[in-house]
């Protein structure tokens, strides 16, 4: 559980929406086992670690999680997660030099799919489910809201 | 001679077979109908099944919720890739299209634009100097167009569909109301304003325009919309008080949440099943002609469980062959029925179709809606046909999605970059609600080299030959295609739009050069001409009626038929001269059992 916990924390500040929209789409238990799934426990442990000693420091996150040739595309991987749905394997190299990730690319799960975050940044639904209405489209929908993580409140 | 079981005997349970079917039954005909591929569930449940196998699915083509049964391997968009699927592709250029092998065929993933021809598509030959004339004009078709509007449903308005020639009876409306056009469609048509672009010898005004779709929209009086339907282990039919209304899934294709958009499995739910008997996984591998008359005594074909299967055959007092135009062939060719000058097979046509895409000024909030709801008609005919091809657009709600797989490639290459966090919300916020794109489909002529043939060295699971495909793209729909990318340009560069097009993006998409200029091209799905229909035996397969000249009791029908296609999405003609060729045969049925034995002969004959 507290695991869990830092997972969203972390995946807070990598897509930039606040707690309650990333447990909003009921995805956050099965992309962590995702996570788990594809990469040792170390790595997710200092994926973690790292992430949370940023705190604060976002400049940084840059430098020091996303461009750390181990940590650097696990992250990219969660961001990637949390918008599309989708668990893309780590490319060859990686896949040689650190030993993991065996999981194939693949979409999580139907509600994963159906809850990616880039559906709710484009004012849109993924195809095929959550629609909003006959002639909703034919409308303008309200602008998406700003993007300011909350610190409170968790 | 065996006894028919049945009045007709129909292969392929698509829209042309249902539409048939259901014609055929309402005149109290009884009909067997053998499907290649699996069945389809007919219950809500079932379908929705097939709902989850396309959230699941990684790639999300067009086939992605419709797997078919290894039997009956059938053609797949991503094939293209690697040219390694179904098709035996003989070049010199591939042939981007695919369709599906399963009861309720292609129209599953169909996108559901239902436009008529033009008139003027109908004497291609006589009044261009290209192409051929079908023995039929539009006024012989115009009466079934309307019929195959009822039976689909189709949502238009009259007042919007009066371009280039194209007439309906007086006081006719579509049943249903046009589907509203999207938010982006109406921001188009405002920034592309007044644009003119020359074209031959003429100016023409470029408008956006609501198409007729098959989609349940407001219905007109009298109408009552078809949703999905629920058949029960009993029988029973229930409508499942959805898809009444199109509730903008945006997913036209490859599966209609709700079935608002229409599919031949609602046809098929609808006809009473006293009358109709589908047998599924049943391969119609041989046509059976008595070689005195040329007359067809059965339909031998392969029904397959497991990897066994058995051979039955089919009796009827007449036989059609709604299959797919590619199917068609192949089941003439394999029972060495090849037509007058090898005919069968030959004049395959599609609507080679390029993308254009950009980024507009303002958000325009794609990816809502029906995956399109409004085209650009104004191409689709006028004198520079004698010179090069026509073409029509389909103005995009899906943003990038098509050419480059967005909007996931957005996010991916967003965060390849390095953007995390708001940084990164905020840029796709922008991004993905300013994507604007538009299908550019290019009329293709027919041409005898362009063909079907059997490749008997690739076999599937059945024993059955591949269909290969000859196939090249001409001078004509090469210079249509220069011009609508020119016309693309224009509008994107009056409505402020970044043009985004690039051919790097779709780099497994087949390429053609012309002129200096390389196109990406893909297919429509639509196609067309492998059993072409004329008024002279020596030249065509079929009749006007869609009858077989060579086989008196055999009709192909389908957009193998179509001399020529026009620029139109081909299932509503399909419909529109299924419903004709079903009171044809009505009729002979009709006639001849009332002269034989009396009106009630059908009863008691079998």
């Amino acid at each position: 559980m507290d695991r869990l916990k830092e997972f969203v924390a972390v995946s807070e500040r990598l897509t930039g929406h606040r707690h309650i929209e990333l447990m909003g789409t009921g995805s956050a238990e099965e992309y962590l086992q995702t996570l788990r799934r594809a990469v040792p426990e170390d790595l997710v442990e200092d994926l973690l670690a790292t992430a949370h000693d940023l705190d604060g420091h976002e400049d940084a996150v840059t430098v020091e999680l996303l461009a750390d040739p181990r940590l650097g595309p696990v992250a990219k991987n969660i961001i990637v997660l949390w918008y599309c749905g989708t668990w893309h394997q780590l490319n060859d190299d990686w896949r040689q030099t650190y030993g993991a990730d065996p999981v194939d690319t693949h979409v999580v799960s139907a509600n994963a799919y159906l809850s990616g975050l880039q559906w709710t940044v484009a004012r849109a639904h993924a195809p095929g489910g959550n629609m909003q209405g006959f002639a909703a489209w034919a409308d303008r929908p309200a602008p998406e809201a700003e993007a300011e993580p909350e610190r409170t409140n968790r | 001679m065996s006894t028919p079981t049945h009045d007709v005997v129909v292969v392929g349970a698509g829209v042309a077979g249902a539409v048939m079917a259901k014609h055929l039954t309402d005149a109290g005909l009884r009909v067997l109908m053998l499907e290649a591929g699996p069945g389809t569930p007919q219950t809500l449940d079932g379908y929705e099944h097939h709902l989850n196998t396309f959230y699941e699915a990684s790639a999300k083509g067009p086939e992605s919720a419709w797997p078919t049964a290894p039997q009956v391997p059938q053609p797949d968009t991503a094939d293209l890739r690697f040219n390694d699927g179904y098709f035996v592709q003989r070049g010199p250029q591939l042939y981007g299209s695919s369709y599906s092998r399963l009861q309720g065929g292609s129209t599953l993933h169909w996108l559901g634009v239902s436009l008529r021809m033009l008139p003027e598509d109908f004497d291609m030959g006589s009044r261009f100097g290209v192409g051929r004339d079908w023995p039929l004009r539009y006024d012989d078709l115009e009466p079934f167009y309307r019929k195959a509007e009822l039976d689909l449903g189709v949502s238009a308005d009259v007042a919007d569909q009066q371009y280039h020639g194209i007439t309906f009876a007086d006081g006719y409306d579509f049943p249903m109301s046009r589907v509203p056009m999207s938010y982006a469609d109406q921001w188009l048509a405002d920034a592309v304003g007044d644009l003119e672009v020359p074209i031959g010898t003429e100016s023409v005004p470029i408008q956006v325009r609501s198409y007729p779709a098959a989609r349940n929209s407001m219905p007109r009086p009298g109408y009552g919309p078809v949703g999905a339907l629920d058949r029960r282990g009993d029988g029973q039919v229930r409508p499942g008080l959805i898809g009444e209304r199109c509730q903008g899934n945006t997913s036209c294709t490859p599966i209609c949440p709700v079935q608002a958009k229409y599919n031949a499995g609602r046809t098929l739910a609808q006809i009473d099943p006293g009358h109709l008997e589908v047998r599924a996984q049943a391969v119609a591998s041989k046509i059976n002609v008595d070689p005195t008359d040329g007359m067809v005594t059965g339909i031998t074909y392969q029904r397959y469980d497991g990897s066994s299967y058995v051979e039955e055959v089919a009796i009827g007092r007449r036989y059609v062959l709604a299959a797919h135009a590619v199917e068609n062939a192949k089941i003439m060719l394999m029972s060495g029925l090849t037509g007058p000058n090898d005919m069968v097979g030959a004049n395959l046509m599609d609507h080679p179709t390029l993308y254009a895409w950009g980024l507009a000024p303002e958000p325009v909030y794609p990816f809502r809606g029906p995956l399109s709801t409004a085209g650009v008609e104004d191409l689709r005919g006028g004198p520079f046909r004698s010179t090069h091809a026509a073409f029509r657009f389909d103005v995009a709600n899906d943003g990038w999605r098509a050419p480059t797989g967005a909007p996931d490639t957005t996010v991916t290459g967003e965060v390849d970059q390095g953007h995390f966090g708001a940084d990164l919300r905020r840029r796709l916020a922008t991004t993905l609600t300013r994507q604007v794109r538009l299908s550019l489909a290019v009329e293709q002529l027919p041409d005898p080299a362009n063909r079907i043939s059997l490749d008997w060295r690739f076999l599937d699971p059945l024993g059955n030959p591949r269909p290969a495909i000859n196939y090249r793209i001409d001078e004509y729909t090469l210079a249509g295609m220069v011009e609508a990318k020119r016309v693309a340009g224009a509008m994107f560069s009056r409505a402020g739009i970044e043009d985004r097009s690039d051919d790097d993006v779709q780099k497994w998409f087949p390429t053609i050069e012309h002129q200096g200029q390389v196109f990406s091209y893909h297919g429509m799905g639509h196609f067309a001409g492998t059993h072409m229909m004329g008024d002279d035996a020596r030249t065509s397969v079929v009749d006007h009626s869609q009858r077989s000249w060579d086989h008196q009791n055999l009709y192909l029908i389908g957009s193998g038929s179509f001399p020529t296609m026009g620029t139109s999405n081909p299932t509503l003609t399909i419909a529109a001269l299924a419903v004709r060729t079903a009171e044809t045969l009505a009729a002979e049925l009709g006639d001849l059992s009332a002269g034989r034995v009396g009106a009630n002969v059908r009863s008691t004959d079998r």
